[in-house]
């Protein structure tokens, strides 16, 4: 795609956000008619082939969508729906899925029809994951899936749950993965979560009561999970962070209309370097990402394996996203911490970033493992 | 299948939006792309745009396509430049009867928001030799051998039924379409746009742009009254005073 | 040689209004500036000592054709057929909306120069009749001849002339046409409905004579609040940007700019509004735009007549004493 032909397509996405997605009355709640439009709109196939009601785009391209999308889109829980939907969903599907697991499920999922969701936590399991006890025991006809997944993200609005579950033998710890539809026997969804945040993108439990699932419906091999979840992270790490980039952005602009306005002491507060410094944070925070973004989505396109540098940059991306909030509030001082002025919210809802996607903690003992096991630097 | 020719204009983005550069589709023109989008939808139509525009119109373009158009006569030729209402309109009724003589409707937005005189629809339709339906509000829907418009002027709000073939000019704007699909956007990048030159349109000289123009500006002079803001000085009760005598009067 | 014909078409159908007598005004001037022949086409139905109105500011001939109907191709049919037969130099139409559709359609059936909103027409020796017309997107004012064009039209801006009532005593000669033409209704529309165009409440947009603007600059509730009251107080409707529908201030229904609503009120005052943006397009037509932003090279300035550079929270506060 030329520079001028994505330059359009940026452009008409900035302008579907800025006119679709930014209702105030659907801030912190999930509107369907909000998610109907981006499905008309036809973005959420952007890397998906178009046999299947994709836009065949590359990964750079999509990177550079979704950065506009957060950073036009002020409802960072619909963006985490959105987000959600494809990367570690629909996406799975279409990358490691079976020819009869695409045709089955792709089509809807591009259009919007059914709405996709990842469960992989547990209450129990939460950076162990592979401590997880929901188990799939083989039957005649496919497996019987017993066991509840946790802050499931989506859960409430998803129609196709990607399910992690134990499926290995006496000693053996493997697990597989499975596309479970919300409509098969067995399938419970539980209430809706209220949260700190982002709170349009619905949030609950799941169970799994004997839940009947037919044996094509394995995503990728069985008993070879681990390979599933572990791509599942990679996409996660990097596009669910991707328009926290178009957030911070979004945060430092407002932050920089403020400082020029507002005056103290006779002087706009943009004079004084306690708060000039703070926005000149944000700033590195953002050309960084976008740096290391920009490696990553080389790697993608060349169908390389980006494990840690998507560990890295979530663990970057997260860490600058809150501190550029954080940051705002207290440039906004007292009227930053009113609801009017919004920037509450945008904190409220990007300090889950340290948590989700595998906590901080999590990426810095990865990135640590990574580092001294003598693998090239 | 009902054939509906929309005429089509790019006009400066500066004229909406401060920050915008290159064209865009004039909001007018946009309105009747996403009514006749919606429209689509339900009823067997065919939308064909006709934009007399050089190289800068091709975004526009890209847009009116990926919206809604089936086909584009995209007439772009230096011959073509600086016409006048009588010009634009000797040009632009030359390509319907050469490439859309069947046209069931033709549908113009009401003025160009880069010029505003709002005449080339009437003359247009007196070109044509077809009825002529000014200040339209909407577009109802398209029937078989008519269709239902809702026109609005000096008090009134009337829903007419028009036989086919007629020309509407439409009073109403948009500056955004909310019918865009970036799918189908990106197929609109992909199309090949058909350029039509004067000699492929078989139009004389003497019958388009400037050569075939009626008037033509000679100077033009700055304005010395009007838009050449009056700024109120003084303390904030002054200013405010002031404009409550303005409002008085 | 030959005087030259100076047409004014009447389009009051049953009087001679004051639109008329400005441009009857006008063409009066003119003919004496060009040599020419001041005639009134008066289409429609009325007496005759209307019509000698037309003496009053200076016509020398009312050529009458009664009319039964004000339909635009019916007059094109009976104009095509005068000018025909008589020829005229000068053809002055006003600017509404009937004469604006019977301008063009006169003008493209021949082929000849056709200026709209025309501000002003002066004769010049070396360039023939000039007309003027405000350029739209810039503060300039274009300056038109018609090229190559048997007779020049236009169309006239409302109170751009004044009526004048003239000095001397003028002969005037009323010729009554005698059109053969038959005008069949027009069996290629039916009206369904029509609706007397109601006015909701207080929101009627397009008949508000004052309309107050809401922008990004208006910050809080309390100052929003302030300028609803204000607006009360002149009877003025609030309108607002997309930000502000956006952030919940008002309902989409009072949006500006966006789609649809183009406005013409006669004062237009924006708070807040820094004409970055789509709103512009609906406001354009308004008579008189005040606009009030703390920022002194908001764009929003270089389309208002009267620019107000102060804080909006604080404007409104005095503004509301």
């Amino acid at each position: 795609m030329s520079t001028n032909e994505e330059m359009q397509l940026i452009e008409a996405v900035r302008e579907f956000a800025e006119n679709n997605l930014n209702d105030p009355e659907y801030l912190e709640k999930f509107s369907p008619e909000m998610w109907e439009k981006i499905a008309d709109f036809g973005l959420l196939g952007i890397t998906v082939d178009e046999k299947y009601g994709g836009l065949g785009e590359s990964y750079r391209t999509a990177a550079a969508v979704f950065e506009n999308l957060g950073y036009s889109c002020k409802n960072n829980g619909f963006v985490f729906v959105v987000n959600n939907h494809i990367w570690v969903s629909q996406n799975l599907i279409y990358l490691y899925g079976s020819e009869q697991l695409k045709d089955k499920y792709l089509c809807d999922m591009t259009a919007g029809k059914r709405i996709g969701a990842i469960c992989i936590t547990e209450a129990e399991s939460g950076s162990d994951a592979l401590s997880m006890v929901t188990r799939a025991e083989k039957t005649d006809d496919g497996y019987i899936l017993n066991g509840s997944k946790a802050f499931i993200s989506n859960g409430p609005i998803a129609d196709i749950f990607i399910v992690f579950a134990r499926t290995g033998e006496g000693n053996n710890k493997s697990f597989t993965a499975f596309v479970v539809e919300k409509e098969f026997p067995g399938v419970k969804i539980g209430a809706d979560i209220e949260k700190m945040g982002l709170g349009s993108c619905p949030t609950s439990e799941i169970v799994f009561d004997n839940c009947m699932i037919p044996k094509e419906n394995v995503l990728g091999r069985y008993n070879f999970g681990s390979l599933i979840m572990t791509m599942a992270l990679e996409w996660e790490r990097c596009f669910e962070f991707v328009p926290h980039i178009g957030a911070m952005r979004r945060v430092m602009e407002r932050c920089i209309e403020h400082v020029r306005s507002r005056q103290q002491f006779g002087r706009p507060i943009g004079d004084y370097q306690a708060v000039s410094h703070k926005i000149a944070d944000m700033k590195v925070g953002i050309e960084m990402s976008r740096a290391m973004l920009d490696r990553i989505v080389d790697l993608k396109d060349n169908m390389k394996t980006a494990f840690i540098d998507t560990s890295i940059f979530k663990l970057y991306v997260s860490e600058a996203y809150i501190k550029t909030c954080r940051d705002a509030m207290q440039i906004f001082g007292g009227y930053g911490y009113t609801k009017e002025y919004d920037i509450e919210r945008e904190l409220r809802d990007a300090l889950a970033c340290s948590i989700y996607s595998g906590t901080n903690e999590m990426q810095k003992n990865t990135i640590y493992n990574f580092t001294t096991n003598g693998e090239s630097l | 299948m009902i054939k509906i020719v929309v005429c089509l204009k790019m006009v400066p983005g500066k004229l909406i939006d401060a920050e915008r550069s290159g064209l865009i589709i004039n909001p007018y023109d946009l309105f009747v792309l996403e009514k006749l989008a919606k429209l689509k939808k339900n009823t067997d139509i065919s939308v064909i745009g006709i934009c007399m525009g050089g190289e800068s119109a091709r975004e526009g373009l890209v847009r009116s396509k990926a919206l809604v158009c089936d086909d584009i006569y995209w007439l772009n030729d230096i011959k073509f430049a600086q016409a006048d209402t009588i010009a634009t309109t000797k040009t632009l009724s030359a390509a319907i009867k050469k490439y859309i003589p069947d046209a069931d409707a033709v549908i113009c937005g009401g003025h160009a928001i880069d010029g505003e005189t709002g005449q080339v629809p009437a003359e247009l339709s007196e070109k044509l030799g077809i009825t002529y339906f000014s200040s339209v509000a909407d577009i109802e829907s398209f029937g078989h051998d008519s269709a239902v418009i809702v026109k609005k002027d000096e008090g009134h709000e009337m829903t007419v039924r028009c036989r086919y073939p007629f020309l509407l000019s439409v009073d109403s704007f948009l500056t955004y379409a909310s019918n865009l699909n970036i799918i189908a956007l990106k197929r609109a990048q992909k199309w090949e746009y058909k350029i039509i030159s004067s000699e492929e349109l078989g139009i004389a000289q003497t019958d388009c742009g400037a050569a075939g123009s009626k008037t033509k500006v000679i100077n033009s002079v700055n304005i010395i009254y009007k838009k050449e803001s009056i700024e109120v000085g003084g303390s904030i009760k002054e200013k405010a005073d002031h404009v409550k005598k303005l409002l008085q009067q | 040689m030959d005087k030259r014909n100076i047409w004014v078409v009447c389009d009051a159908f049953d009087h001679v209004d004051s639109f008329i007598g400005q441009l009857i005004s006008k063409a009066y001037q003119l003919s004496k500036e060009s040599n020419g022949c001041v005639q009134v086409i008066f289409l429609g139905n009325t007496s005759e000592d209307e019509l000698k109105r037309c003496a009053l500011y200076g016509a020398d001939e009312v050529v009458y054709q009664h009319c039964e109907t004000k339909d635009e191709r019916l007059w094109l049919d009976i104009l095509s057929d005068i000018y025909s037969s008589i020829g005229a130099d000068v053809i002055m139409f006003t600017n509404s909306d009937f004469s604006k559709t019977l301008s063009s359609f006169f003008a493209s059936r021949f082929e000849v120069g056709l200026t709209a909103d025309c501000i002003d027409i002066c004769f010049e020796d070396e360039n023939g009749f000039v007309f003027e017309r405000a350029a739209m997107s810039d503060s300039v004012q274009a300056r038109i001849i018609c090229i190559d064009s048997q007779c020049c039209t236009c169309t006239v801006k409302k109170n751009a002339f004044v009526e004048n009532v003239i000095n001397e005593v003028k002969e005037l000669s009323i010729r009554k046409w005698d059109y053969k033409g038959s005008f069949n209704t027009d069996d290629r529309y039916e009206v369904i409905s029509c609706v007397k165009r109601e006015i909701e409440n207080s929101a009627d947009l397009d008949n508000a004579k004052i309309v107050f603007g809401v922008g990004r600059g208006v910050k809080d509730k309390e100052t929003f609040d302030l300028i609803c009251q204000a607006g009360k107080k002149y009877n003025a409707v609030v309108v607002g940007t997309k930000c502000v529908v956006d952030d919940g201030l008002l309902p989409k229904k009072y949006q500006v700019g966006q789609s649809g609503r183009s406005i013409a009120p006669d004062i237009y005052i924006a708070f807040g509004i820094s004409g970055a943006n789509q709103h512009l397009v609906g406001i354009r037509n308004s008579r008189q735009i005040i606009a009030v932003n703390n920022n002194e090279n908001a764009p929003i300035f270089n389309i208002a007549d009267v620019k107000i550079v102060a804080d909006v929270k604080e404007f409104i506060k005095e503004f509301s004493e």
